[in-house]
């Protein structure tokens, strides 16, 4: 039984539809990974999945229950912890004060600290610092330390290397390899292939609302080569 | 010492009471972003609500307290941010605070007719005065009350538990975290909407507290006296702590306790202060107000917020601005035909308010800076074409030059541009506080000297002679303002000319300019605007016309006096011009004409109801159909969250399928005619005009929907029709 399986399903801001019945599954403990241009709605379709915006069309089913209806924080009761496009922090708090928020999740707070601290020793050195004051490397790792607090059936990655330098980027995605191999399934959103693809046991190319792709990590490249290189 | 003493005792127990407001707004601010005009209203609710437990109902102090300030006070609060506040999430700074001004406005309509304001509510401290503990200090006796180490007790213990709740509690980390992002929080698993709603009640509950406490510490409760003390020492302590820190608000609000403590005390002891000392307490803080906005650190220039934003404006075409203008002005010289004499001074007076409210089109609808105190300017307009502007030998030949009206415009422009300078670095909720503190400093400190004031240098006269002043009529050559219909026909005329000469000046370059700054200030500064001349100018261009409208309003209403003035008439019209559309003209006519005659003409309506059918008359007493028609307005601005962009373009739509049905259209005016006609030859009274124009005009967008509805329907069935008459032929 799959984790999660989209089917059909549809999203709009007011009258324009910009996510047109896409149908797409992972798997418990898959890596997949969508892909596409900038405009094609992969953010969309990744805050319908969060709970953040409603689907017009179409059911999402989370380990075998319906969550069309449910609200983010019951996703997120459900085993669902989406870190957003941009940087997924409060930046007028302190890195404590985020770290505490995470303990919606039923964690105890010196739990969470002990653990994003050991993951991200980073984040001690800063932790009464305010988040918005730190550099976008260590941003996103406080973003990363509440996938790795709350262990979540299904982490969804929105853009994660947006604005960061390729040094940081591969850190930040050595711990995602770290999740990976723990056995959390992952729904990872990415316009740079050459980055997620290695972790990938899935892909998947979206444009223009829809799903034009779904496949093998290589077919998936190769298909993204032709695309862009017309060969 | 033992003077120092005892203004240190009061100064303290004010302080940390107004520290207890302010840290309130705080925390309603922070976890919202809706910086709560209506907090001090609040306050004096409960100070009423408790009045009428244990002076009325003689409901034992403690129970009431509680009740009040830990049941009813949170549970009002949670009701406002659940059924109004939640809905302003995507709206500019002005629809936010016009809307917590309209609550405010409510409040004041509710407890004025619960406890109407000529009645006198007396209130005692706990424990009564005399419980007190006596120090001796040198030769004298100090006092300390129980009440005093009470209320320093509460604020404290209530200050301490807020610092606690925000930095120690999960709720109290996520009320701060729902500022920043909701979606965020909600990603964590928190609930905003709860977040925020308790944070709702928790100030409500400091805001209560305090209400009651000063009220006592005031020994009555007095709806206007006690708002504006709210209001003013709150939002200034809360200024202080830069709307952040509970430590700093609460220092500030002890700040200013004392301050007043200090001052009025030692000033009560001079006699040259004896007559001054009494305004202390409103004047204080308002002047500490202006230097903590001007010294503190504001954010650098915003790029482009339009994007968020859910006001729209449409710019009207020339063509459009000429046409709605003639078609006004045959409207006003119709109504002027059918009014009687005190009508006409009426809609007189509204019109003049409604050119008042125009400097709110160019200033915050077009350039994007607010002002709270419009009708201030106007008053400083007025006042001194008062005084500059009189010629005649004396009443009633007397008469206002135009001279004096032409000064009284310049000098207002100045000063608009003095105010401009501090407003340079002043944006969105700091520079709408910083005209409120302008508008309470003029219209409770320099106005509420009757005598003649005269500023050195200038030797201009800023006062109000004997607490009243009667502006007469001017006239010039031909043109004569003396009867209330040329007064009518010259405010609407004025109102056409400077509201096209605003639809000109929109689709000019400098409007384009304007709209550019008020859109994005560093953009516009990038490409080489300068800031200071915008500004500068759309406020001194905006001072004048509040000017123009200020000296037409007076001379409208015969006689002034300081309350004609007062700040809540400035928040009232601000508020109606929003509801009508603040970046059209339309809406500046909606808001004077709105604020000026439409609540005496629902007042008037209710009470010829109520006149009319007996049977109706206590549902419609004169007290009540008063205070209906003073909800009206607060209502209807508490609905802007729903549709920001104001009621007159939402209206224009609502018309356009009556526009394009020649049949509607004409059977529309017809009607109008037949109406107008019948009211002209005195078949029937104004109120039946008034009756069935709204009748007509509630009608007319039904019948054309309904014969469009038909005509598509009509259209739809004609294939099959056509495809069964073909079947049969064949």
């Amino acid at each position: 039984m799959a984790l999660l399986e989209l089917s059909g399903v549809s999203a709009a801001y007011g009258a324009i539809e910009v996510v047109h019945g896409v149908s797409l599954t992972v798997e418990p403990g898959e890596v997949v990974a969508l892909l596409g241009s900038n405009g094609g709605g992969k953010s969309t379709l990744m805050n319908v999945i969060s709970g953040l915006h409603a689907p017009t069309e179409g059911t999402i089913t989370f380990n075998g229950k319906d969550v069309t209806k449910a609200d983010a924080p019951e996703r997120v009761a459900a085993g669902v912890c989406a870190i957003p496009e941009g940087r997924g922090i409060f930046p007028n708090l302190t890195v404590r004060e985020n770290l505490r928020l995470a303990t919606y999740s039923g964690v105890k707070t010196a739990e969470v600290e002990a653990i994003a601290f050991d993951r991200f020793p980073r984040l001690a050195e800063r932790k009464s610092q305010l988040a918005g004051t730190m550099s976008g490397g260590e941003q996103q790792m406080l973003a990363l330390a509440r996938a790795f607090v709350v262990s979540p059936k299904l982490l969804i990655l929105d853009e994660l290397s947006m604005g960061l330098a390729p040094l940081i980027v591969e850190d930040l995605y050595g711990r995602v390899a770290a999740l990976a191999a723990e056995g959390m399934a992952l729904l990872v959103v990415e316009q740079f292939a050459r980055t997620i693809l290695p972790l990938a046991h899935r892909a998947a190319i979206m444009a223009h609302g829809v799903i034009t792709h779904v496949g093998d990590p290589a077919t998936i490249e190769a298909e993204l080569s032709s695309s862009y290189l017309g060969g | 010492m033992a003077n120092f003493l005892v203004y240190l005792i009061a100064g303290t127990t004010s302080g940390v009471l107004y520290a207890l407001v302010a840290s309130g707004l705080v925390l309603t601010y922070t976890t919202s972003g809706i910086f709560n005009f209506a907090h001090g209203g609040v306050a004096m609710l409960s100070a009423f609500v408790f009045y009428q437990m244990t002076a009325v109902w003689m409901w034992p102090n403690w129970i009431s307290f509680i009740l009040v300030a830990f049941v009813l006070a949170p549970l009002f609060q949670i009701g406002v941010y659940r059924v109004i506040m939640r809905r302003l999430t995507g709206t500019s700074d002005i629809t936010k605070i016009v809307v917590t001004i309209a609550l405010m406005l409510a409040i004041f309509g509710l407890a004025a007719w619960g406890w109407p304001p000529d009645t006198s509510y007396p209130l005692s401290l706990f424990w009564g005065v005399t419980a007190e503990w006596t120090f001796h200090v040198g030769s004298h006796d100090v006092y300390l009350q129980y009440f005093q180490v009470f209320a320093i007790g509460v604020a404290a213990v209530m200050g301490i538990g807020l610092s606690i709740l925000f930095k120690r509690t999960r709720i109290g980390i996520a009320m701060r975290a729902v500022v920043d992002s909701p979606d965020l929080l909600k990603l964590n698993g928190g609930v905003p909407e709860r977040v925020a709603a308790i944070s709702w009640a928790v100030g409500g509950s400091m805001a209560a507290v305090a209400g009651i406490l000063i009220a006592q510490v005031q020994g009555s409760v007095d709806a206007t006296s006690l708002t504006i003390l709210l209001i003013t020492c709150g939002v200034t302590a809360a200024m202080i702590g830069r709307l952040r820190s509970i430590p700093v608000t609460v220092f500030g609000g002890i700040l200013i306790g004392l301050e007043i403590a200090f001052f009025t005390g030692y000033a009560s002891q001079h006699q040259e202060w004896t007559s001054w000392s009494p305004q202390f307490g409103v004047a204080i803080p308002v002047l500490s107000l202006f230097v903590v906005l001007l010294v503190l650190p504001q954010d650098r220039l915003r790029g482009a917020t339009l994007s968020r934003l859910r006001e729209r404006y449409t710019v009207p075409t020339m063509k459009t601005a000429w046409v709605s203008g003639l078609a006004l002005m045959i409207f006003v010289i119709g109504m002027g035909q059918i009014m009687g004499i005190s009508d006409t001074s009426m809609l007189a007076a509204g019109m003049a308010l409604s050119i008042i409210a125009l400097s709110l089109t160019l200033l915050t609808g077009y350039a994007g800076e607010i002002n709270l105190a419009p009708i201030s300017f106007g008053a400083i307009g007025a006042i001194v074409a008062y005084h500059h502007g009189l010629i005649g030998p004396g009443f009633p030949d007397q008469r206002t030059s135009l001279w004096g009206i032409g000064i009284g415009i310049v000098i207002t422009m100045v000063l608009g541009g003095l105010v401009a300078l501090p407003a340079l670095r002043l944006r969105g909720l700091h520079l709408a506080l910083g005209t409120m503190a302008f508008g309470i400093f003029l219209s409770t400190f320099i106005l509420s000297f009757t005598g003649v004031v005269t500023i050195p240098l200038i030797h201009l006269h800023l006062a109000f002679v004997g607490g009243a002043m009667t502006l007469p009529p001017v006239k010039f050559l031909a043109w004569s303002l003396v009867s209330p219909k040329a007064q009518l026909l010259s405010s609407t005329a004025l109102f056409i000319f400077l509201g096209v000469g605003l639809v000109a000046l929109r689709r000019s370059p400098y409007g384009r300019r304007l709209v550019a700054m008020k859109d994005s200030p560093a953009a516009s500064a990038t490409l080489g605007q300068s800031i200071l001349w915008l500004k500068v100018s759309a406020f001194m261009l905006s001072s004048g016309l509040a000017a123009v409208g200020g000296i037409l309003y007076c001379i409208a209403l015969g006689s002034v006096q300081t309350t004609t003035f007062d700040i809540f008439l400035s928040f009232g019209l601000v508020m109606a011009t929003v509801v009508g559309g603040m970046g059209n003209v339309s809406g500046a006519l909606f808001g004077g004409v709105f604020f000026g005659v439409g609540l005496t003409a629902v007042q008037h309506t209710l009470f010829n109801l109520a006149n009319a059918h007996n049977s109706w008359g206590q549902l419609f007493s004169w007290a009540t159909a008063y205070h209906l028609a003073a909800l009206l307005p607060a209502t209807i601005g508490i609905t802007l969250g729903s549709n920001p962009s104001g009621s007159i373009s939402k209206i224009v739509e609502g018309y356009r399928p009556v526009v394009e049905d020649r049949v509607v259209l004409i059977g529309t005016l017809l009607a109008i005619g037949v109406t107008y006609a019948m009211t002209a030859t005195h078949v029937w009274g104004n109120w039946w005009f008034v009756f069935c124009v709204g009748m007509i005009g509630l009608l007319a967008p039904l019948a054309a929907e309904r014969r469009m509805k038909a005509s598509t329907d009509h259209d739809l069935a004609e294939p099959e029709q056509f495809q069964a008459e073909m079947a049969l032929n064949s």
